[in-house]
């Protein structure tokens, strides 16, 4: 049975989410260098795939911390995302100061920053197995080239920063309200109920039961 | 491409705005030049100018003629 455990970043907001079981660890967007890894050793768990949502270096400014920590473990991104991870302009750690700025946090420390590609990237829908679950990632540009969407069992979604409850911004550098439109909007109406939606951003919830949607 | 061209394109192209509104354009004096705007126009014009311009001054870039002024203390005369 897999226990799912969420670390927030209290900087950015956003959100980590590690899967266990049998000692083993999903880790998706990992956010900062040191919280998802306190979480992961006090918990026992090691990794053995990291996820990620999109981009942005809110959801990935601990990849290379969990890399380091634990080597060998294998990376999932697109293959958008992959490629941006190296530029700071479009995983936004080159802006992440001024944002945190407007977002009330004048001063706060963030240097910009880039992180080597990941190990499995993919350009349509990508499947995989970890400990008897089924992974599913969907390619949903919009919020950024390289944005997805990953199912986890067909039961929860983690959906980075779609399904946002302040909504998602398709204004960012790579972003694209025409990819959107055409691309993720329609996906994400799809959506069923009862889906367990655990977004980027912000507490998780049962898709319908909220109203909650794009 | 001059860089005042450069420049002003930066604001054409972020804000969809037409050359004759670029003079007195401030951030939030259109509903395009929010936070988010502002982080997407400052991004595109380091990259555009090819620097790197400090956090204060980003911050500080408060109209398109205070962002001519930014600009000449990283050695971009506009």
């Amino acid at each position: 049975m897999a226990e799912l455990a969420v670390w927030t970043d209290p900087l950015s907001g956003s959100n980590c989410y590690l899967v266990g079981e049998g000692g083993g660890c999903l880790v998706v967007d990992p956010n900062d260098p040191r919280g998802p890894l306190s979480a992961l050793e006090e918990r026992g768990w090691t990794p053995e795939l990291i996820l990620l949502t999109h981009e942005h270096c809110d959801h990935m400014a601990g990849l290379e911390a969990v890399r380091a920590r634990w080597p060998g473990v294998k990376t999932v991104a697109t293959a958008a995302c992959s490629a941006n991870l190296g530029n700071a302009r479009l995983n936004m750690s080159a802006m992440m100061e001024v944002y945190l700025a407007f977002h009330g946090k004048p001063g706060a420390a963030y240097p910009p920053f880039t992180c080597g590609g990941a190990d499995i990237t993919y350009t349509k829908p990508y499947e995989t197995v970890w400990r008897g679950h089924r992974i599913r990632c969907v390619p949903l540009p919009g919020h950024t080239p390289g944005s997805a969407a990953v199912f986890l069992d067909g039961t929860d979604l983690f959906s980075g920063d779609y399904l946002l409850a302040e909504g998602t911004v398709l204004r960012l550098p790579g972003g694209s309200p025409e990819e959107y439109e055409r691309t993720t909007r329609p996906f994400l109406e799809g959506l069923p109920h009862g889906l367990a939606i655990r977004p980027g951003h912000g507490e998780g919830y049962i898709l319908g039961e909220r109203g909650r949607g794009e | 491409m001059t860089n005042l061209e450069k420049y002003d394109k930066l604001f054409l192209d972020a804000f969809r705005v037409v050359p004759d509104e670029l003079p007195g354009l401030k951030y939030r004096g259109i509903q395009a030049w929010d936070s988010v705007g502002h982080m997407d126009l400052m991004s595109a014009m380091e990259e555009t100018f090819e620097i790197r311009v400090s956090t204060p001054d980003l911050l500080d870039f408060s109209s398109y003629e205070k962002g001519k002024e930014i600009l000449a203390k990283y050695g971009v005369e506009i």
